[in-house]
């Protein structure tokens, strides 16, 4: 069976090994970008199970990425977990409107990460 | 020469117009107060009174006599009235409240209405008043005789003619005739004659228009011009140096007093007065009256000299000049102008004096002798009216007698002036009556009878020139041939002129008795209460004052003394909230206070309170509770001044505070924004950190490889942790992060270089191409080079982070200019707009603009470090658009001051 | 805060007035009395009028200007006072 895919997008390159070695141990296919505005074409064209957005990216923050995404019509449907570092009650009632399927506040435990995962995809 | 029939038809008609304004002035005030007879341009006319025929014919003759000597009359009132703020205001404030009768009502009545006081005060006004009285009379005779004299006025002037008392006796006559008829008709009109006011206001207009007529007369008709008129001038006009001496100074004082203390002027002055708008009109209205008065009086007495034969009496030129040149009309209208002014003067005069005869005089003896009729209302007011009757013929003959005994002698002013001192003596009463609280009554009667002795003796009993009391031998040589008595060099001062002489020993004496003895008396409970209310005027008076003075009286004797002396109409009215049956009951306070008040504005404050005191069974004034009230009086007065600056102060303090929470809000915004930085700035490394121990601590099968790596970072981002930390410190010590670290010389360049080389790999991962251009040459500056480097690794990493364009740049130049190091990071980004270039380098700032997140710490610990090595860091628009950062520093100087230009 | 300025402007305004009433009389003695008059009493004329007559008079219009202007200026405030005036406060006379 083919792994289920999913796409971080986030700019600090620590985090991003942290999670790729996280989802990696619980058998994702794990890809990386940096950058908010890559990201929507990299979406648009591989066929990815899940996305986990960071909200502080340079360029396009990850709220109207995520806004993006709902407004795409492929893409309406791509289940998407919000990574912050705020951890204000602001934040997850805007990602709550925008349409996130769940929220996590960093720094996070590994494991919830995971489980996070996996019932946004369904597996 | 006029036939005497015709001036006297010519009097007759114009007496007949008075009757008539004073009669429909009457019957419009009967109808309601207000209208035109209490404007303030009638109250104004109504002062002018005090240009009487002394005015008329007097100046001209004056100032013939002694140059602007005249002026001085008119110069006084001048200042107090356009000074009435200082003092006018508060008297007439005084008069118009408390219903002031005369100037004898206010005194006593402010020295705890006091009969002795409103006696004393009465007797120096009619005998002061007499020889003004005579004045006028001498100047109506006169007139009248040159007018009529068989061989022309001219003729008639330059004879001396022997006065004619026949004449005099019959202006008298008619003059009580009008006086009895509108100024006494009844009491119940009380103290305000608005009939008489009316008239008067008629003469006021007459005799202006008359001496402007003559004046415009003689300097119309006058060929040459100021020169020619000037020519052969009075010494004393043209070289007037000797005129502004102590007799000078002495007349603008009398005359100032004057228009205050002479009963006519304080019955038209203060008790006509119906509001302050008057007043405020007046103040300088009446100045200007007494200006265009004078105007032409030089030009007249000039004329009179070069035109009339020598020997001519200046004090008729305003007549016998229209004469001398066949002008019958004007002559008759300056006729009429001298006719007013001293009728109008004799009637005001003649009715203020009677009526302080009758309330001050026959009621107090009345009253205590029992010769009052108290057997019914009719009687009792007969009796009153008929008093006020005889007083005006008494005082109208009175002055009679003195022009008599005084025969032909001396110039108008100088007869007049006698006047003047004789009244200036209730000056330091009244003045000190409503400022000076100490002020008693023992000491205001000392001072008026010391002040009215001397006065009798230096100047008024002089003036019959041995006729009266005083024999000449006595005048020349002093009594019993005792020399330091002469009534003109008292104590052998000598050198004086007699008028001056004689109001400084009258004043001096006067005044230091008031201020002497009244600091060795106490003043009454009733004195001090009334001190307070007068003193006070302007504040307003409080519940508590009323229950100072306790009294009580059955309602059923008030009501008795107000029908005999009110009349019954005016007491029905004033007793019409009380029940009638219980008229056997005791009266309010407030019913006496108001009883009183009524009575006193028709039989004056002393009177009032002797009837009302004889129905008063009980009276108690606390001195205790008096004393309270006046240092609160004094405390409030203090507290309001010192409140009044504090309101302002508070008000500029809000306006202070209002700006500091504005900015306290704002900070508070930021400190928000801040914060939420902050704690993404520590759970970013923290989510590392974190997430790698977890995994090493599930995988104890790693690699040993990884297991490093992994341990690396969790080391570097608890490194940056610590950086962080470091920083948010490095905020709070303002000021302090450049001190820390001991500035040295060194090449700035270096830093720069420094910094580019730790954010190459940003870059490369962030796409962004770095441009070094321009490159400063041997540039040397004071301070820190790591530190200086992380302001670059600062600014470039913002430039590199939030830039968003397709083509990512970033731009690097220094250069030396002027003196300074300056290095600029541009890049082609968003840019910062103008309005927050100033904010970005705020504390908790970070840029609005979208993307621009994260850079609040790093600029403003950048800021403060430049600043601390002297320099600046500012912020402009980039040539491509974005936003351009200098960093700036003074070169250090020593080495390579010359040479440094780029 | 505008209102508030324009009101403290025309109380500032009114206490200008009152000090200007209050000094004006003092002004005046001492334009009329020595020592200061006699600055004027040289014997000279101009334009025919001995310079001392041009300066009583002079002065004398001047003064009865300045008290036309405070009485006016006093009137106004007056009418701003009794505007400003709450209802219960009764009018002083």
């Amino acid at each position: 069976m083919e792994r289920t895919r999913v796409l971080i997008v986030e700019d600090e390159p620590n985090i991003v090994e942290s999670l790729r070695f996280i989802l990696e141990r619980a058998d994702f296919a794990v890809e990386a970008l940096a950058s908010g505005t890559d990201a929507l074409d990299r979406l648009r064209r591989g066929r990815f199970s899940a996305a986990i957005l960071d909200v502080m990216l340079p360029g396009m923050n990850g709220f109207e990425l995520l806004r993006a995404i709902r407004a795409d019509p492929a893409l309406k449907r791509l289940p998407v977990l919000v990574l912050t570092a705020k951890g204000q009650a602001a934040d997850r009632r805007m990602a709550e409107t925008i349409g996130a399927d769940a929220f996590i506040t960093k720094p996070f435990s590994n494991a919830d990460v995971v489980a996070r995962v996996r019932s946004i995809v369904g597996a | 020469m006029l036939s005497a029939d015709l001036v006297i038809v010519a009097c007759m008609a114009y007496v007949a117009l008075l009757f008539a304004v004073a009669f429909f002035g009457d019957r419009r005030a009967r109808r309601g107060p207000g209208g035109w007879l209490s404007s303030p341009l009638v109250y104004t006319l109504s002062i002018s009174i005090y240009c009487t025929s002394w005015t008329f014919f007097g100046a001209v003759g004056s100032a013939v006599r002694n140059g602007l000597e005249f002026a001085t009359i008119y110069i006084g009132p001048t200042i107090v009235f356009v000074g009435w703020w200082v003092f006018l205001r508060k008297l007439v404030a005084v008069g118009r409240t408390y219903h002031t009768t005369s100037v004898a009502d206010l005194i006593s009545a402010r020295f705890g209405k006091s009969s002795a006081l409103g006696a004393l005060v009465t007797i120096i006004a009619v005998v002061a008043a007499t020889p003004y009285i005579a004045l006028q009379l001498k100047a109506l005779t006169a007139s009248f005789q040159v007018l009529t004299y068989p061989a022309g006025a001219v003729a008639a002037a330059n004879l001396n003619l022997k006065p004619d008392f026949a004449i005099a006796f019959w202006v008298a006559a008619g003059l009580c005739a009008f006086s009895i008829i509108f100024g006494v008709r009844n009491i119940n009109v009380n103290e305000r004659h608005h009939g008489v006011i009316a008239a008067i206001a008629v003469e006021a207009v007459v005799k202006l228009v008359a001496l402007v007529a003559v004046g415009l007369w003689v300097v119309l008709g006058n060929e040459g011009g100021p020169t020619a008129m000037f020519a052969d001038a009075p010494a004393n006009l043209t070289n007037p140096a000797d005129t502004f001496g102590s007799r000078w100074v002495s007349l603008v004082i009398l005359a100032g007093a004057a228009v205050i203390c002479l009963p006519r002027q304080f019955q038209v002055t203060v008790v006509e007065n119906t509001s302050e708008r008057q007043l405020r009109t007046a103040s300088w209205l009446f100045p200007l009256y007494l200006f265009l008065i004078c105007l032409f009086v030089i030009p007249i007495a000039l004329a009179g000299l070069q035109r009339l034969p020598e020997g001519s009496n200046p004090d008729l030129f305003v007549l016998t000049l229209p004469f001398s040149a066949d002008q019958g009309t004007i002559g008759l209208l300056a006729f009429l102008g001298g006719f007013s002014s001293a009728t109008s003067m004799v009637i005001v005069s003649s009715i203020a004096l009677s009526t302080m005869i009758s309330n001050h005089l026959v009621m107090p003896l009345a009253l205590s002798l029992r010769l009052a009729p108290d057997a019914s209302a009719r009687l009792m007011r007969r009796f009153i009216l008929t008093a006020r009757r005889v007083s005006i013929v008494f005082i109208v003959f009175l002055g009679l007698l003195y022009y008599r005994l005084s025969g032909s002698f001396d110039a108008l002013a100088a007869i007049g002036l006698i006047s003047f001192c004789g009244v200036a003596q209730f000056l330091p009463s009244l003045v000190g009556g409503l400022y000076w609280r100490r002020a008693t009554q023992a000491g205001a009667l000392a001072g008026l009878a010391a002040g009215f002795a001397i006065w009798a003796y230096t100047l008024f009993l002089p003036s019959f020139e041995g006729a009266f009391l005083l024999p000449a031998s006595a005048i020349a040589d002093g009594p019993f041939g005792l020399g330091w008595l002469r009534p003109h060099a008292l104590f052998g001062l000598s050198r004086l002129d007699p008028l001056v002489h004689a109001l400084f020993w009258s004043m001096t004496a006067n005044l230091a008795l008031f201020f002497g003895v009244s600091l060795l008396t106490d003043p009454t409970p009733l004195a001090r209460y009334q001190s307070r209310l007068f003193i006070d005027i302007f504040r307003r008076q409080t519940e508590s004052e009323l229950s100072v003075m306790r009294r009580t009286a059955k309602i059923r004797d008030l009501r008795g003394i107000a029908d005999r002396v009110l009349g019954a109409g005016e007491a029905v009215s004033l007793f019409a909230s009380q029940n009638t049956r219980d008229h056997a009951m005791t009266a309010s306070d407030e019913l006496i206070a108001t009883v009183e008040q009524r009575l006193a504005a028709n039989v004056g404050a002393a009177t009032a309170r002797a009837l009302v005191s004889s129905v008063v069974t009980s009276e108690t004034i606390s001195v205790e509770e008096l004393k309270r009230l006046a240092d609160e009086t004094e405390q409030i007065r203090a507290y309001s001044e010192e409140l009044e600056q504090k309101s302002r102060e508070i008000e500029a303090t809000a306006d202070e505070l209002a700006r500091a929470n504005r900015q306290l809000r704002a900070i508070d915004e930021r400190k928000d924004e801040f914060l939420s930085q902050v704690s993404h700035e520590v759970r970013t490394p923290m989510t590392s950190i974190r997430a790698f121990s977890d995994i090493l601590l599930q995988t104890p099968d790693m690699p040993a490889a990884q297991k490093q790596r992994y341990l690396r970072v969790i080391q570097e981002e608890s490194l940056r942790l610590t950086r962080l930390l470091d920083g948010i410190l490095d905020l709070n010590q303002p000021g302090d992060s450049g001190a820390r670290a001991t500035p040295a010389p060194f090449d700035p360049e270096l830093a720069l270089d420094q910094a580019l080389a730790s954010c190459e790999a940003l870059a490369r991962a962030a796409g962004v191409g770095i441009v070094r251009a321009k490159r400063a040459r041997r540039a040397i500056v004071d301070g820190d080079r790591d530190r200086l480097a992380q302001v670059f690794v600062n600014l470039l990493s913002n430039a590199i982070k939030y830039n968003g364009t397709r083509a990512p740049e970033v731009v690097i130049a220094s250069r030396v200019r002027k003196g300074r190091y300056e290095a600029t990071v541009s890049d082609n980004g968003p840019g910062v707009p103008e309005a927050e270039r100033e904010a970005i380098f705020a504390k908790f700032a970070r840029g609005a603009a979208a993307g621009q997140t994260g850079a609040g710490l790093g600029l403003a610990i950048s800021r403060q470090i430049v600043t601390g090595f002297g320099g600046t860091l500012t912020v402009a628009e980039s040539p491509q658009g974005g936003a351009a950062f200098t960093v700036s520093l003074p070169v250090a100087q020593p080495q390579s001051s010359a040479g440094t230009t780029d | 805060m505008s209102a508030r300025d324009t009101e403290r402007r025309g109380g500032d305004d009114k206490r200008g007035t009152r000090d200007l009433a209050s000094v004006l009389p003092f002004a005046a003695i001492f334009l009329f009395l020595p020592p200061f008059v006699l600055t004027f009493t040289a014997p000279l004329a101009l334009g025919g009028i001995p310079l001392i007559v041009l300066y009583i008079f002079g002065v004398w219009a001047l003064v009865i200007l300045c008290a036309a202007i405070v009485a006016s200026r006093l009137a106004g405030a007056g009418a701003r006072d009794q505007a400003f005036r709450r209802p219960d406060e009764p009018a002083k006379d």
